[in-house]
């Protein structure tokens, strides 16, 4: 099934506290060596990325002094504005559609048995092997001028393509499987005695939803949902395609990041950045927070 | 409040879990469904709790005469206990007793307080009190088994079904909470069946023993009943240990209590271990004639395994130490045997 | 649609409710979010005359442009193997200060978009940046050539060997190596007889995950590439150039052919994932 296991609470966890003994060790210098090859990777692929970020757009190389002043400018600049809240809004719209649609499949996979299931399974994953760029020009192709619907559209004088409605389906379209990708291996481990057992009681669907499933799912939802939320926010490819790039009405954030940054507004362009960036590390420590309180909680 | 089901069947694709079974459990009974896993009992179980559904050519469940075939689990008014637990993980012990109350429509529903009452008691009478803030993780084996019997208890059900109770506890728990289980059976005296593939648990606290056998019932009697007179071959080996004998034997060791009409020309003779008789082979001494080849002594019994002279059959005896020291067996002596009794069983018994 | 159980007076029950919500909400919005969708693409292509098709698919810049993607991606999956499976050896094995900082760092390129982290790499390595800077005097370009797209396609790489790796590390019993141990191997003999073999499914599967997400990848890409036409133009561009040019239809041929190469890696994870369980599933 689940085509692209990368990150999941389902997966097993590594010991918190500095992991077990073994008995076979490793010599030493071999120790050293390895764990030094892997810092300096990750340094290299991932610490200065993110420093860079940080330091471009507080730090002016030039004058060798901070530049808050700059930067506050740049975030409260009426067009990084309207990208914010752009983002925010294609966020709450694609993470909650995503968020139902995730808990529907997942009661459903993980409790019933039905033909074309593992069928169904991998549709789910499908929008995760397909390319951003291609993600955009699908929907184009839907309801663009020249798609489907695109005549009846714009003889109605509905904008989808090039407008905040496109930018919302592509990216419920890539941020599709999060959820329920969380969610199937988790109420599958979980099993469902537990829901048999409020039918049982008495219980009716909703109550057997809400009090017995709900709650024991919370965790790995709140997962799906941080990991949804951060793609959703910092999208690029797929909502290039089908925004209009229009300033101040259809940029997200990592759109107008684009912008600065081509315009060679290098600091705007970070200054924004360090926002997404900031949201990134967000997400990380959510997640390892989660992850610790689900390691925790499946050893006691 | 008295089970009833009749020709209850359930294929699940190409398998056959349940082939036509008929069941009663009388009122006030605890009744024990035994067999080898892969038997159909467990899924027996589920269908009398509505948890699961019969195959529609089936005949009907009945609670006390009453057909509740096709009533949804919620509206059966069993109490199920499931093998382990499904304990509400995030409610506490309290908690989770009080959810069947607290889950009722709003005009059956009690009181708050008196849901918290009606738990409370129902915490004591499973003798778990102190316990009401725990959380399930927090509990043992055995404490957790009796939360779940409160939980079913608590919305007052008209029978108990219980999925192998103590399957998942070990040897020790398990005998004490088995015997905790009759106790309490013979206080509250409500209708109850349970699930085991465990014959030593079914046999001490059942009244009764429904032994089941793939997908069929094989025999249903009181503990006494099925172990002195199984009605199956199945039934004479999955209930402690048996020696197959072939029949041609019989004569030469002298049995009693084996109607010869039942046999056929190669029938088998069932005879338990402690159903055998050894005598030293002293000249005009009948039985057949046998090498003991093992003994092996164990508490206040010993095992012997021996071979028959003339057809090289190996059999298990079971005598008391003290008979062994009065005779004085040993390895390799010949010994004379008889059998005290045993059974025989058509052809069409095969195993 | 010859099911049985529908003809018998009562379909087969379900205890549990919400079988039918459930199926037809999931249905339904899978079909417009992704089957609907997804078909556009097919249905664009099947409708143009294979002449057309292959005009599209294999002219000399779009072929430029699969060599660029698959050799970039290919490098880029190979070097994350490597790295890779020492991050995993040791987030596994070895306890240091900051690990768990470090473990939960190997997930950024998820959390980070790829634009920041595209306009992040280019300043790294152009001619004034941190690394570049060391690099341009030796004659080492990378930023705004294809060693820039490896480097972008590498990045965003990083966490799927580490992350398929890690579970089967975790699951990897002592013993075993204890057993090979006390039967007379030594630590190398006991690392490439008896560790890495267990490995190489999952490292295979982390690989294609890799390899598979870099032919995709655009947002990182586009900042620090030069994206020339022949030289430095990943796929992905020159479908985002031809819609620019509102040539539609050559944008979704090229389309149709990453989608069917996309497809074809999902079904090889699907059986790699498979295959590298079979010691652990019964």
């Amino acid at each position: 099934m689940a085509a692209v296991i990368v990150s999941s609470l389902s997966a097993p966890m590594p010991p918190t506290a500095g992991g077990a003994p073994r008995a076979t060790h490793d010599p030493v210098w071999v120790r050293w060596t390895l764990t030094a090859v892997a810092l300096v990777f990750l340094g290299f692929f991932l610490v200065l990325p993110l420093a860079a970020v940080f330091t471009e757009a507080l730090w002016d190389s030039q004058k060798k002094a901070f530049r808050f002043g700059p930067y506050l400018a740049a975030l409260r600049d009426p067009d990084a504005l309207a990208a914010i809240k752009l983002t925010l809004i294609t966020a709450c719209i694609a993470v909650p559609a995503n968020v139902i649609f995730g808990v529907a499949a997942a009661w459903l996979i993980a409790r019933f048995q039905f033909r074309g299931k593992s069928l169904l399974s991998t549709l789910i994953d499908l929008p995760f092997a397909v390319s951003p760029v291609i993600s955009g020009l699908i929907y184009v192709l839907v309801f663009g001028l020249p798609g489907w619907f695109g005549g009846w559209l714009d003889a109605h004088d509905i904008k989808i393509i090039f407008a905040v409605p496109g930018i919302v389906l592509a990216t419920t379209f890539v941020t599709f499987p999060f959820v329920a990708r969380e969610l199937i291996p988790l109420m599958q481990a979980q099993g469902a005695d537990e829901e048999y057992a409020a039918i049982t009681l008495g219980a009716n669907g909703w109550q057997t939803f809400w009090r017995v499933t709900l709650p024991n799912i919370r965790w790995g939802l709140l997962y799906g949902v941080i990991l949804c939320n951060a793609r959703a926010m910092g999208e690029f490819g797929a909502v290039s395609v089908v925004s209009g790039h229009i300033r101040g009405e259809t940029n997200t954030m990592p759109l107008h990041v684009e912008i600065l940054f081509n315009e060679f507004n290098s600091g705007g362009a970070f200054a924004v950045a360090s926002l997404l960036a900031l949201l990134a590390i967000l997400t990380l420590i959510l997640k390892s927070i989660i992850e610790w309180r689900h390691t925790r909680s499946q050893r006691s | 409040m008295s089970i009833q089901a009749t020709n209850i069947k359930k294929r699940f694709g190409a398998f056959t879990a349940l082939d036509g079974v008929d069941l009663n459990v009388g009122r006030g009974k605890l009744v024990a469904l035994l067999g080898p896993s892969g038997s159909g009992k467990t899924t027996l179980l589920r269908i009398i709790a509505g948890l699961e559904y019969a195959d529609p050519e089936s005949g009907r469940i009945q609670f006390h005469g009453e057909d509740v075939t096709n009533v949804p689990a919620g509206q059966r008014k069993v109490g199920f206990v499931f093998q382990h637990y499904a304990l509400f993980r995030h409610m506490t012990v309290l908690e989770n007793i009080a959810f069947g109350l607290k889950v009722k429509p709003r005009r059956e529903r009690p009181s708050s307080a008196e849901i918290m009452d009606r738990s409370r008691k129902l915490l004591k009478l499973v003798q778990l009190e102190g316990l009401e803030a725990r959380y399930p993780t927090q509990l043992s084996g055995g404490q957790r088994q009796r939360v779940a019997l409160a939980r079913a208890l608590a919305v007052e059900p008209k029978v108990l079904l219980l999925d192998e109770p103590f399957g998942a506890l070990d040897a020790k728990v398990r005998k004490e909470l088995r015997r905790w289980l009759r106790k309490f059976h013979d206080e509250i005296q409500l209708t109850t069946l349970f699930v085991t593939h465990d014959q030593e648990e079914a046999l001490e606290i059942a009244d009764e023993v429904v032994i089941m056998n793939q997908a069929k019932v094989e025999q249903v009697g009181t503990p006494e009943e099925v172990y002195d007179r199984p009605a199956t071959p199945f039934v004479y080996q999955f209930l402690g240990n048996v020696n197959v004998l072939r029949a041609q034997l019989l004569e030469q060791v002298g049995a009693q209590n084996i109607n010869p009409g039942t046999l056929m020309a190669n029938g088998l003779v069932y005879v338990r271990p402690h159903d055998i008789e050894l005598a030293p082979d002293e000249p005009g001494a009948g039985g057949a004639a046998a090498v003991i080849r093992y003994v092996h002594v164990a508490g206040p019994q010993a095992r012997l395994l021996i071979e028959l002279v003339q057809t090289r059959e190996n059999v298990e005896a079971e005598i008391s130490r003290t008979e062994l020291t009065s005779l004085g067996l040993k390895l390799g002596d010949i010994v004379r045997l008889r059998l005290r009794q045993g059974r025989s069983f058509d052809d069409d018994y095969a195993i | 649609m010859t099911n049985p159980a529908a003809t018998l007076p009562q379909p087969s029950r379900r205890v549990l409710p919400g079988f039918g919500l459930s199926l037809g909400f999931t249905l339904t919005y899978l079909g417009l979010i992704v089957l609907l969708p997804l078909s556009a693409a097919f249905l664009k292509t099947a409708g143009m005359s294979w002449h057309d098709f292959v005009a599209a698919v294999a002219s000399p810049r779009v072929m430029a442009s699969y060599r660029l993607s698959f050799l970039a991606s290919l490098a880029a999956g190979l070097v994350n193997s490597f790295f890779g499976l020492i991050v995993a050896w040791v987030l596994v094995r070895y306890s240091f200060p900051g690990r768990r900082i470090v473990d939960a760092l190997v997930d950024l390129p998820f959390a980070l978009p790829t634009a920041v982290a595209g306009i992040a790499l280019t300043t790294i390595y152009n001619k004034n940046g941190w690394v570049g800077q060391y690099l341009e005097p030796h004659g080492i370009k990378v930023a705004y050539t294809s060693i820039g797209v490896f480097v972008a396609l590498t990045f965003i790489g990083v966490p799927f060997v580490v992350r398929t790796l890690q579970p089967v590390l975790l699951e990897l019993e002592p013993e075993i190596e204890e057993a090979a141990a006390s039967l007379g191997a030594n630590r190398w003999k006991t690392l490439t007889r008896v560790i890495l073999p267990e490995l190489y499914p999952a490292l295979l599967t982390g690989f294609a995950l890799a390899f598979a997400r870099a032919l995709g990848e655009y947002g990182s890409v586009v900042f620090i590439s030069s994206n020339m036409p022949m030289h430095t133009e990943i796929t992905p561009l020159v479908i985002i150039t031809k819609l620019e040019q509102y040539d539609y239809q050559g944008a979704t041929a090229i389309a149709t052919v990453m989608l069917m190469a996309s497809f074809s890696m999902l079904l090889l994870i699907n059986l790699l994932q498979k295959w590298s369980r079979r010691y652990h599933r019964i």
